[in-house]
């Protein structure tokens, strides 16, 4: 084999390598992305706390209800709280579920300075194991989902979302 | 760089930087960018954002070189490779200058985005503004329910690259004195694999990414 033809050769196997490990790369992510996804479809049976200790049942919950992980000194959370407020006025039907990791104690605290969740069918719970966490891959706080009466995945939503964009994502449902 | 070269790059410089200038201005992109980030920051983040933003544009002026320079090079030397697989020699500078002239067709995408924003598409958004990319198979597709590693490959199928392969290979068949057949096989086995590479890294990189 002439020297120009091992430079063609080794050309050739390193393009074909760097074609296949970025295709196999990316079909594998896509799979396991998309896996993770079909988990989140149904609401987990994870058990959460309410505030008190005592257990909290996500599933149990009638109608459209949206979940809200969070973080009470995380600011993004606090703008989306405010927007739940806006959102409070115009759909009164569904429920909101705050989650948070955080010590229990800060919990407390909280809800004392942020009247919104002592609101009825507004519930602030404690992800004590963090699993519920866990299940969704939460990375960044605010971080939502909205299950139907089902409890079927009707959108995630990582970060803020404004009342506006959330209402109408709950009338296509309606 | 020879100065034929080089006049001839400092002028497609100088048209990318006019045109998105004018864009700026014309669009009024900071608003727009002002306006979406209201919806997640406050007012004083935002200011702070869109100050960031001033303070620092400069260096896009300094990039925008760079980066041009950095594309040519790198698609002058695949092409130099493609021409070293059918045994054909040419010199890297008159490859470059292949390169850096076709280059010139893609400022047609930025004169034809503001033209649609500035005169047909008036009541448009930041989202809208990213994800258009003129004659590209994004337009018929829509973006609006993709995945967002599915935008990338869209925008890149448009016939402006088209137009860009024709336009390397009629330069590249004047250089090795081949027919035009030959010159764009050339184009398509050596700038067209890389092509095919870059997208799926980008799809997977916004892949793992969202």
């Amino acid at each position: 084999m002439t020297k120009k033809k091992k430079i063609k050769t080794l050309i050739l196997i390193s393009v074909s390598l760097l074609f296949l490990i970025l295709a196999y790369s990316f079909v594998n992510s896509y799979y396991t992305k998309h896996t993770r996804e079909a988990e989140l479809i149904e609401l987990p049976d994870i058990p959460l706390h309410d505030l008190s200790g005592n257990n909290f049942n996500i599933e149990q919950l009638e109608g459209l209800k949206i979940l809200v992980f969070m973080d009470p000194d995380c600011i993004y959370c606090k703008n989306q709280i405010k927007e739940f407020k806006e959102l409070r006025k115009r759909l009164s039907y569904l429920t909101i579920v705050g989650i948070s990791e955080q010590p229990l104690e800060k919990l407390k605290d909280y809800i004392n300075t942020e009247p919104f969740f002592n609101e009825p069918k507004n519930f602030m719970t404690h992800d004590y194991t963090s699993k519920m966490a866990d299940h969704f891959w939460i990375g960044t706080t605010p971080h939502l989902l909205i299950y139907d009466e089902n409890n079927q995945l009707i959108k995630q939503n990582k970060g803020f979302i404004n009342a506006d964009k959330l209402i109408a994502i709950l009338e296509k449902v309606q | 760089m020879k100065l034929k070269y080089f006049n001839l790059f400092f002028l497609l410089c100088l048209a990318y930087l006019g045109i998105g200038i004018i864009t700026q201005e014309l669009l009024k992109t900071e608003i727009l960018l002002a306006e979406t980030l209201l919806e997640q920051f406050t007012r004083d983040q935002v200011i702070e954002v869109v100050n960031f933003n001033r303070k620092w544009e400069w260096i896009t002026y300094i990039l925008l070189p760079i980066i041009l320079l950095l594309k040519i090079a790198v698609i002058a030397k695949i092409i130099d490779v493609g021409a070293f697989f059918i045994d054909k020699k040419v010199s890297y500078s008159k490859l470059f200058s292949a390169v850096l002239k076709a280059e010139f067709i893609f400022l047609v995408a930025p004169v034809l985005k503001l033209g649609w924003f500035y005169f047909f598409k008036t009541d448009f958004g930041l989202v809208d503004l990213q994800n258009f990319y003129p004659l590209s198979l994004i337009n018929i597709t829509g973006y609006e329910n993709l995945k967002s590693w599915f935008i990338y490959p869209l925008q890149a199928l448009n016939l402006i690259e088209m137009a860009y392969w024709f336009l390397l290979a009629y330069q590249i068949k004047k250089l090795l004195e081949i027919d035009f057949g030959k010159s764009f096989g050339i184009v398509m086995s050596s700038y067209g694999v890389v092509l095919l590479i870059w997208i799926i890294a980008v799809m997977f990189f916004t892949l793992n990414m969202s």
